[in-house]
């Protein structure tokens, strides 16, 4: 195997040379994307540090088209594209040889074992055959298979089908990973194992992962950043945390107890206060008042204090508002 | 109003067990029907909606037996776990049909149709060959089905799964609605968040038994070993951690990394929360923030299903 | 002493270049379809007419063999002569496992792709859409190969190493490329055929159905019109050319200078054939895509 020119050796230092210059793991300017004669990406731009960044919006809105020109399937009609420094148009086979990508749909090749079938997908990104056998093995082992290596695919459950897409996306040792839906059709305890995987690839294993999901909460717990697509245009980019501005000061507050007399006592010292959804309270605080009221009230009433945090918006409010905004935006330049 | 009692229910597949002697009273309201995979929801669900007859057992809903009995049929709605159905009518047509099978006459079907796509809103696809629906247009197509005859108990098999983040805002909104007007509406789902922002109260199983039902937090009480995990940010926590070193219910003092972080972990949590308001009163602290960490549905679920 | 917790740990090695990627698809498919008892079976069978082959070549090298037991080697001599014709009339024989082997390692080529929806994987690997066409592709056509022009070139060998007549291959050197080109006029437009029938369906057995129906169904109109229409209105010749086994037939005698069993210039049929398998490649572009196109 000597004889062969080491093509993506090199490629592999220039563009890691790349990230280091650029630290991006996209960059997209003024982009637009037609399907047949319908136009999915209206001249969106967008760039996105290392880390994991969250892919939102709802049906239609442009997501798994923007992956897809991402991984040099779909030619955009006009703008700018890099995916790690590279454009898909002209060097797809190069970008799709850094990207691990774990489809939505449930998909294996037919008649393999795991390992089989994982060591192949090595050998088709360039891995020579034993690396790709060892890597494979890894790779299965980390996702939790394990057990199952040298069973055939086709009898696998949904949840291991998950756990192998991911496995056949990180064979390669990709620098970035696409994941779409990764969580479909997990319960509860495969879902949490799938995100805590996704969030040690990311952290300690230094691997980008752009992450599509419909579950806010995924998004919320794995990623650093987000992008929000609506109706092809973005609609809402950034960190997490900067989207996420603290609203008015006003507390959470949940008590044991009775509620009514402890709302009560609240609104006589002139707090303004509703109860909201899981028996909470939501307290609006004055200025430069601190919380030594609320604990004189459950002192006095005799109420324990369950639960008091500062209201932080979640992912779903920034969602809500950004999906609210640019649709108003959208009717206004109609109108 | 109409409740659910199960008494002994017990079902098997041969050899296998699909629910093991569940009783439970299930009062109107949203309860959240949570489990892994296999863990018998979809059995309960079908016993429940008369499509299967339990082995042992049984349960009536408003006082019908769920098995063999036409009557039951009106009062209650089923959105069932499938993917493909009549992929040849439009979402009008299907829903009509199904009206006319509740008894309506034509034109009361063909406007109870139009007003459940309506409330759904499906306005738009309205003639399109549900074939054509994406999977967030299908799952509101089945959720029309089960309400078009306004049923008082509702059972929703993954409602949410496949929608899009508007769907689900809405739908976990339209849920909460019909729980406020005293419907009983049983949803089965894996997303627990979204599980904990419609309704608190849950019944739980695992291996076809009933782990537990009713409030999360009540649940969290019962569940006596697992101690108690309070996280308290207090500007002054030294002061604070020598004051709770000598209370006798509180187990270990860690300090966070975050400043002014405190972990406490207490096994009487009730006489913990009864103490703390006094303390900081007595002593003159101040605290920013308690959080109690695993009080939570997440936690929970977590402790009930090993 | 050093402690490794078992994780994940990146690569350190070079990869190698894409150019090799079509041959991992060949080489997996290869060993999938070897790996099946029956198909191997069946190989053995369709190679069977190859082996009776050899046994006459050494025959007909070694006539003294049958003295030892008993024949007369004067008897059989005009029988066991090999000619031109022999060779021609081989390839048309293996003809029949051509067909039988295209259905059974081509028709779930890329059906099986399509029914686990495998093909998104394979493109998102950095290969492109040739590579996987040509990775697919290889296999029907390895196995064809093997049953058809492999044999029938082994022939010529073996008659010149039977005879210690190196001499004949030299000397036949145009025997050998109308062997190579009669076989791939059979292989590629099969194979063509196959994979684009494969890649519309997804099932081994639809893709079966569908691949005899446009084999057979066209044949069989073809002879009725032919048995109906008038002579003296048109050539009812002309309706071969609507069918791809006549075509076949047609085309195969051509190669080898023998008689054309039917009265139109054969450079219509090789349009035609050029056409089919032009055909199957649009269909071919269309189906593999790693975007399905939602209206």
């Amino acid at each position: 195997m000597n004889g062969f020119p080491n093509t993506y050796k090199s490629i592999n230092h220039s563009l890691f040379q790349n990230l280091m210059d650029s630290t991006s793991i996209f960059q997209i300017d003024h982009l637009i994307v037609n399907l047949g004669r319908k136009t999915i990406l209206r001249d969106i731009s967008a760039e996105m540090p290392q880390g994991a960044v969250g892919l939102l919006g709802p049906n239609g809105a442009g997501k798994s088209t923007l992956l897809k020109t991402m991984m040099g399937f779909l030619k955009p009609d006009k703008g700018q594209i890099k995916v790690l420094g590279r454009d898909p148009r002209r060097e797809g086979a190069q970008v799709r040889q850094r990207i691990g990508y774990m489809p939505e749909e449930d998909t294996y090749m037919p008649g393999m074992t795991a390992v089989e079938f994982v060591s192949y997908c090595g050998m088709l990104c360039g891995l020579p055959r034993n690396e790709a056998m060892l890597r494979a093995h890894q790779a299965l082992h980390y996702c939790g298979l394990g057990e199952a290596r040298y069973r055939t695919v086709d009898t696998y459950s949904t949840g291991m089908r998950q756990r192998i897409k991911l496995a056949q996306a990180l064979v390669h040792d990709p620098d970035l990973l696409f994941l779409d839906e990764p969580t479909n059709g997990l319960d509860p305890q495969g879902r949490k194992s799938m995100l805590d995987l996704i969030q040690e690839i990311t952290r300690q294993k230094n691997i980008s992962v752009i992450l599509s999901s419909h579950l806010l909460h995924d998004v919320e717990t794995v990623c650093d950043y987000v992008l929000v697509l609506f109706q092809g245009s973005v609609a809402a980019s950034g960190r997490i945390q900067d989207l996420k501005q603290m609203a008015q000061s006003s507390y959470i507050i949940r008590i044991k107890g009775d509620m009514e007399t402890f709302i009560d006592a609240l609104r006589e010292q002139g707090l303004e206060c509703q109860p909201s959804r899981d028996s909470r309270i939501q307290v609006r605080m004055k200025e430069k008042l601190g919380t030594d009221v609320i604990f004189r009230i459950a002192h006095e009433s005799g109420a324990q204090i369950r639960h008091m945090a500062k209201e932080e918006m979640t992912l779903k409010e920034v969602f809500a508002s950004a999906i609210q905004q640019s649709n108003g935006d959208a009717a206004a330049s109609e109108g | 109003m109409a409740d659910i009692q199960i008494k002994n229910l017990s079902k098997w597949y041969g050899e296998v067990l699909g629910v093991s002697n569940i009783t439970a009273h299930i009062q109107p309201g949203v309860i959240g029907l949570l489990g892994p995979n296999g863990a018998g929801k979809s059995t309960l669900l079908k016993i429940l909606t008369g499509q299967l007859r339990a082995d042992t057992g049984g349960a009536t809903i408003g006082g019908i037996p769920v098995w063999n009995r036409i009557h039951l049929y009106e009062i209650i709605g089923f959105c069932p776990d499938m993917e493909k159905f009549y992929e040849r009518l439009t979402g009008w047509e299907f829903l009509t049909y199904m009206a006319r099978l509740h008894g309506m006459s034509k034109s009361k079907a063909r406007k109870t149709a139009r007003e459940a796509l309506h409330i759904m809103g499906l306005d738009d696809a309205i003639d399109k060959r549900i074939g054509a629906y994406s999977k967030g247009m299908r799952q509101r197509v089945k959720f029309a089905q089960a309400i078009l005859h306004d049923p008082e108990v509702i059972f929703l098999d993954e409602p949410m799964q496949g929608m899009d983040p508007i769907g689900r805002l809405q739908t976990a909104e339209m849920i909460r609605e019909y729980g406020r007007r005293g419907k009983t509406i049983l949803v089965s789902s894996h997303i627990l968040n979204e599980v904990e922002d419609m309704t608190h109260r849950i019944l739980v199983l695992n291996h076809g038994q009933l782990l537990a039902e009713g409030d999360v937090h009540e649940i969290r009480e019962l569940i006596e070993e697992q101690p108690r995990h309070v996280r308290i940010l207090c500007p002054e926590r030294r002061k604070l951690s020598n004051i709770l070193v000598g209370c006798s219910e509180v187990q270990t003092i860690t300090f966070g990394d975050d400043p002014g972080e405190l972990m406490v972990q207490t096994l009487s949590p009730d006489a913990f929360y009864q103490r703390l308001p006094d303390m900081v009163m007595n002593q003159g602290l101040s605290i920013d923030q308690i959080e109690t960490l695993d009080d939570n549905l997440e936690s929970v679920f977590e402790y009930l299903v090993k | 002493m050093p402690v490794y917790r078992q994780t994940y740990s990146h690569y350190e090695g070079s990869y190698l270049p894409r150019s090799l990627a079509w041959t991992l698809i060949a080489r997996r498919g290869i060993l999938h379809a070897w790996r099946k008892k029956w198909f191997r079976f069946v190989l053995i069978a369709c190679l069977f007419p190859f082996l009776v082959m050899v046994m006459r070549f050494y025959l007909a090298a070694n006539l003294d063999v049958l003295n030892y037991f008993g024949f007369d080697p004067g008897s059989v001599r005009d029988i066991l002569d090999i000619d031109i014709t022999f060779y021609y009339r081989f390839l048309i024989m293996q003809s029949f496992a051509c067909f039988i082997m295209v259905i059974l390692t081509g028709s779930d080529l890329i059906a099986s792709d399509r029914r686990t929806k495998a093909l998104t994987l394979y493109l998102s690997k950095p290969i492109t859409r040739l590579d996987y066409l040509f990775g697919k592709a290889s296999i029907a056509l390895f196995f064809l190969y093997l049953v058809q022009m492999i044999p029938c070139l082994t022939l010529v060998f073996l008659y010149a190493f039977f005879n210690e007549d190196w001499g004949y291959i030299t000397g036949n050197i145009q025997l050998i490329f109308r062997i190579i080109l009669l076989s791939h006029i059979y292989i590629v437009p099969l194979t063509a055929l196959i994979l684009a029938i494969s890649s519309m369906t997804r099932s081994r057995v639809t893709a079966t159905v569908m691949f005899c129906v446009v084999f057979f169904v066209p044949e069989t109109f073809v002879n009725i019109l032919r048995a109906l229409m008038d002579e003296s209105w048109m050539n009812p010749d002309y309706f071969t050319l609507f069918s791809l086994g006549r075509i076949l037939e047609q085309l195969s005698p051509i190669i080898f200078k023998q008689e054309a069993p039917f009265d139109v210039h054969w450079i219509w049929y090789a349009l035609v054939l050029s056409v089919i398998v032009g055909l199957c490649g649009l269909i071919l572009n269309k189906q593999i895509r790693a975007v399905d196109v939602v209206k």
